[in-house]
């Protein structure tokens, strides 16, 4: 199983933090320092936090990969979800907004591609295909509109494609 | 016009209903009942989406069949379309016995570009897994 980057985040803080404040007790400089490692921690807090907050999802998509490793084992048709999947899938969930709701996870059967999927209604769905690659599939309906495509994933430039963004907040019917 | 060893005609008529039986739990939303788009994405093996005509049957009956016909018998429940819907989204819906009953969905859009055929077709599972309805599966039969 990969390491949590939750796992990974508190501990980074607890490390900053211990950091921080022994060099406040050595020197003005050192103080400086610790200024500037507060800082840090107070974005790793706000991180860690918005990841708890995907927890929920976060734990469907862990589950929904036990099961289809079951399923593997007992000799079902379920498809090998990758490593490669995984992680993007939950780099995905990790990056979302927080204004975007969490979607509904499952593993698609074709290719072992992981699925978020917003359902607001009645033909009101938007979902992205998250596989090995870093271009994203999409596709929604609005009523009798409809849309397909692919976007670009990028996780270090730490944001959700916009075009995702857009087609989730026209079909839940929230202003862009 | 031909019969099959179920003595279902060969040709499925638009008003028959199809049950694709689902094998997966993430593929029904959890709170609604609700029948999700990656149930009806076809398989990688062969490229099209396996279904049972269950016009006809009561639900102990089409229970027996997914028992009978999915992997160690687990399946969770059917989703149930129309097939004028599914050919309304230009997919072919075709008799394909044996086993009785059994028929697939074909002519998935091909696309050079994975991630492209990929949107291309969740656009249309999308599209039927709306129309669809989830029977869930009965597990004791009094």
């Amino acid at each position: 199983m990969p390491e949590d980057i939750r796992t990974i985040l508190t501990f980074s803080h607890v490390a900053l933090r211990a950091f921080g404040k022994m060099s406040a007790a050595l020197s003005p400089e050192a103080g400086n320092i610790s200024a500037r490692v507060e800082a840090v921690c107070f974005s790793l807090e706000g991180i860690a936090a918005y990841t708890n907050s995907r927890a929920g999802v976060l734990a469907d998509l862990d589950g929904q990969i036990i099961e289809s490793l079951s399923s593997e084992e007992d000799g079902g048709e379920a498809p090998t979800v990758s490593f490669n999947s995984y992680w993007n899938a939950k780099e995905f969930l990790i990056l979302l907004p927080a204004s975007i709701p969490d979607p509904e996870v499952a593993i698609e059967p074709d290719d072992g591609a992981i699925s978020l999927e917003w359902h607001f209604g009645y033909r009101r769905v938007f979902a992205v295909s998250v596989g090995q690659s870093r271009r994203i599939a999409f596709a929604g309906l609005n009523g009798t509109d409809r849309v397909h495509g692919v976007a670009e994933f990028d996780e270090k430039q730490g944001v959700t494609p916009s075009k995702v963004l857009e087609e989730v907040r026209s079909i839940a019917g929230w202003p862009r | 016009m031909a019969a099959l060893t179920s003595c279902f005609s060969e040709e499925i008529d638009d008003s028959e209903h199809v049950g694709r039986f689902i094998t997966s739990s993430g593929h029904v939303a959890k709170t609604k009942g609700r029948v999700k788009y990656p149930a009806f994405l076809p398989d990688k093996v062969d490229d099209e989406t396996s279904v049972f005509r269950l016009d006809g049957l009561d639900e102990r009956q089409i229970s027996e069949i997914g028992a009978k016909n999915m992997p160690n018998g687990h399946f969770y429940g059917a989703a149930v379309v129309k097939v004028g819907v599914v050919r309304r989204e230009t997919l072919t819906v075709l008799a394909d016995e044996p086993p009785d009953r059994h028929g697939v969905f074909r002519s998935w859009p091909l696309h050079d570009d994975a991630e492209f055929k990929k949107a291309r077709r969740m656009e249309i599972a999308e599209a039927i897994a709306e129309e669809a309805a989830f029977l869930p599966r009965i597990t004791k039969v009094s």
